[in-house]
């Protein structure tokens, strides 16, 4: 017997520990047995152990070149680097949903082995939901899209990786999305067992914080990532195209980021509660959506839909998960009910609640969009696709008010504010902001989106220096240290707010990157040796061609020269390969001269030997730099954040006594 | 292949050795002191929040002043409920 059955017998064993966790874990629960509680959580464990296994195996077998093994001989071939042959692994939709269930086994291990003792009520249904999930991506993997299928003969090579997948961005790309997707079942099953249990006061979500902060940093960087390898390997000179799979990533992201804000409203005020379990599961719910639609092109034709089994698993499975959190939900909606009603609309509950309502409303609007030929398609016939000017013309207008939010809302105390506690904190920012307005205009900024993403922006940045700036100031005083050190140690020990001030910092970068898309200038020309094009503030000089080799492909690279003004010239080397190999596909490697203001950005899109002439695509893409700077700023936020200390742990010193003086534990984590 | 068997045999028994071997290592549920712990944790937050709020000006006197005695009087009522639960809790233990 070959040794990759035993990956299949791995899988079989896992679906069947996954099982008996999902069912023993809610008995366990429920008799308040903690011997079945204990067995039912070690079972996450032991599911683990099996799918790591199977995981390693299939890995060697991509190493090894095992094409008997079906998947390996669609996904892999003898030429690629042994790097890639790793990277293949998810290449495909079987091999995806075994990194889907490795990382789902991981999450797991870690939040029962963590909360089997604080939660000790919710962990064994918790336990139960995970194991119910993990129950559902094995059983696809054991029934339907099997990663250790066996061919009856030996092919002597594999097809490959398909060439746009071969890029360093894209090997690390699925795992950190799959991170950010997969990281949502930890809260979900956290918000079933604590509708289960009818304890849905602020412990949960507390206990959920970070888990859910984790998967929503993860879910950002994919997003970036992809937007990234988007830029530099599809070749059309943009970074969001609004392509089904795109826009399937970043719809969990704009839930996940209502809910990030809302659960501090439950935390504080006992409010939104229903909103938040609503919440939870339409993100876990969008992330299963998203792989599914990832891996399964079904947005390109219903027909696709009715061809496979899986299209039906996959809705099967959505409907059972948003059909139990309604139902748990209605069954328990009297203790769902708000503890506080809302003071006053200037609070900043209420911000977070407009706040919520863009977020959501954006992500509906993807949602619409994207499945929209789908469903038009299910109900007439006919398949009518809506372009990228649908959701610009629709998120556009919600992203500018969400930018204003991100200013608003940290301005305003919880509960309610006053009239001159608003003139005093909103005076300055208002005043940078239109200043800012009425200078992008008189520096000849006309477009709307333009002008309200620097005033807007303006006011954000603002608002954050001002909060820095007066929260060091109060330290300075109450400290008597000096500004360095108190800026410092405000940040230190309010860690979740200013976290999220560096985290708004961010967006306001992306957005000015994001603004910057409408002023991009493009010139196509055919060049022989010798000619020059003047593109923007550049000179373009071809040199001719060069035919290169590289691991498993054969190149055309052109040489260009470029100048911009006086200073040094710079080499460019726009690159179209031709992998012999994998489906005979041809890609274009962009070159890409990056500055803070602007990229020059080659597609070599046709080489002449004859003439070595070259057709070659240039653009000048104004600001594309700050959307990274800004993403990485927002992850930095994001770290800050989540290294928050476990809430609990310095109170717990503190004697009760102290709540009365409040010096000492008041002291330690305020000003 | 021996050991992969080995393996996957071991993962069983991780998860059913806790019914074999009888008596389990999970404390009895203390869920009703947690989630007022909980509610101590968050209160003591937001009573920081608070200080922050109006050293940043974002709060009047007054309404510091108003906000402050109400937290710290749900404050000293959990601590006090989390005091009477405890006992009733390691009883519990005790009878388990």
């Amino acid at each position: 017997m070959s040794v990759y059955r035993l990956g299949e017998i791995a899988l079989w064993v896992g679906l069947g520990l996954a099982l008996y966790g999902a069912v023993l874990g809610h008995v366990a629960g429920r008799r308040r047995d903690p011997r079945l509680a204990e067995s039912a959580m070690r079972s996450v464990f032991g599911t683990a152990v099996c799918v790591a296994f199977a995981y390693l195996l299939l890995t060697l077998g991509f190493l090894n070149d095992e094409f008997r093994l079906s998947y390996v001989a669609d996904n892999a071939s003898r030429a690629m680097p042994a790097w890639y042959k790793m990277t293949a692994v998810w290449g495909g939709m079987e091999g995806s949903m075994l990194l889907w269930a490795l990382i789902l086994a991981g999450y797991s291990t870690a939040a029962v082995w963590i909360h089997r003792r604080r939660q000790a009520e919710l962990a064994p249904h918790a336990a139960a939901v995970l194991q119910a999930i993990m129950a559902f991506f094995l059983g696809v993997m054991v029934f339907s899209s099997r990663p250790f299928a066996m061919l009856d003969f030996t092919p002597p090579d594999g097809l490959g990786l398909n060439p746009l997948l071969q890029n360093r961005w894209m090997a690390a790309h699925p795992p950190s999305l799959y991170l950010g997707y997969v990281g949502w079942s930890v809260p979900f099953a956290f918000a079933m067992a604590a509708l289960i249990r009818g304890r849905l006061g602020a412990d949960w979500i507390v206990a959920m914080r970070k888990w859910a902060l984790v998967p929503f940093l993860f879910l950002t960087i994919g997003n970036l990532m992809g937007s990234h390898w988007a830029y530099i390997e599809l070749g059309w000179g943009g970074f969001w195209g609004w392509d089904p799979v795109e826009n399937s990533a970043i719809m969990p992201w704009f839930v996940g980021a209502a809910f990030v804000h809302s659960i501090m409203i439950q935390e504080k005020r006992g409010m939104l509660k229903m909103w938040n379990i609503g919440l939870v599961t339409a993100v876990f719910s969008l992330t299963i959506l998203g792989t599914f639609v990832t891996r399964s092109g079904i947005i390109e034709s219903v027909h696709a839909f009715a061809s496979t089994d899986i299209g039906f698993i996959f809705l099967g499975f959505l409907a059972i998960v948003i059909g139990t959190a309604i139902a748990l939900a209605w069954w328990r909606s009297d203790l769902l009910k708000s503890e506080n009603r809302l003071e006053s609309y200037t609070s900043r509950e209420s911000a977070f609640l407009f706040n919520n309502l863009l977020l959501v409303g954006i992500g509906f609007a993807i949602w619409w969009g994207t499945f929209f030929p789908f469903i038009s398609e299910a109900v007439t016939g006919e398949r009518i696709s809506v372009g990228p000017p649908f959701f610009n013309q629709v998120n556009g207008p919600l992203s500018i008010a969400l930018l204003l939010l991100l200013g608003i809302g940290p301005m305003i105390a919880w509960r309610r504010a006053s009239r001159r506690n608003l003139e005093r904190n909103f005076r300055m920012p208002l005043v940078a902001l239109a200043v800012a307005g009425i200078a992008a205009v008189m520096l000849g900024l006309r477009q709307w989106y333009a002008v309200s993403v620097v005033a807007f922006g303006v006011f954000v940045v603002a608002t954050i220096v001002q909060e820095l700036w007066r929260g060091t100031r109060a330290r300075m005083r109450s400290k008597g240290v000096g500004p360095g050190a108190a800026l410092l140690g405000l940040i230190g020990k309010n860690r979740r707010r200013y976290g999220g001030y560096v985290v708004h910092l961010g967006v306001v970068f992306v957005f000015a990157g994001v603004a910057g898309a409408l002023f991009v200038t493009e010139r196509a020309v055919r060049m022989r040796p010798g000619d020059e094009v003047e593109v923007g503030p550049f000179t373009v000089l071809y040199r001719g061609t060069d035919v290169e080799g590289g691991p498993n492909y054969t190149a055309t690279v052109a040489n260009l020269t470029i100048r911009d003004g006086d200073g040094e010239p710079r080499r460019m080397r726009p690159e179209r390969r031709f992998y012999p190999t994998a489906q005979e596909q041809v890609t274009t490697e962009v070159a890409i001269w990056s500055r803070p203001f602007e990229d020059l950005y080659a597609i070599q899109e046709s080489y002449e030997p004859g003439s070595d002439a070259v057709d070659i695509t240039l653009l000048v893409n104004p600001m594309v730099l700050w959307i990274w700077i800004g993403g990485g700023v927002m992850v930095l936020g994001m770290l800050i954040a989540l290294s928050t200390p476990r809430p609990g742990r310095k109170s717990r010193r503190a004697p009760p006594g102290d709540l009365e003086g409040h010096a000492e534990p008041r002291a330690e984590v305020g000003i | 292949m021996l050991a992969g068997l080995w393996l996957l045999l071991g993962a069983i028994w991780l998860a059913v050795y806790p019914l074999l071997a009888g008596g389990g290592r999970v404390p009895p549920s203390a869920e009703g002191v947690a989630e007022l712990e909980a509610e101590k944790d968050r209160l003591i937050r937001d009573l920081h929040e608070l200080d922050l709020d109006r050293a940043t000006g974002k709060l009047s006197e007054e309404d510091y002043r108003a906000l402050e005695a109400r937290l710290k009087r749900r404050a000293v009522a959990t601590l006090e409920e989390i005091d009477a639960a405890r006992p009733r809790s390691g009883a519990e233990r005790t009878a388990t």
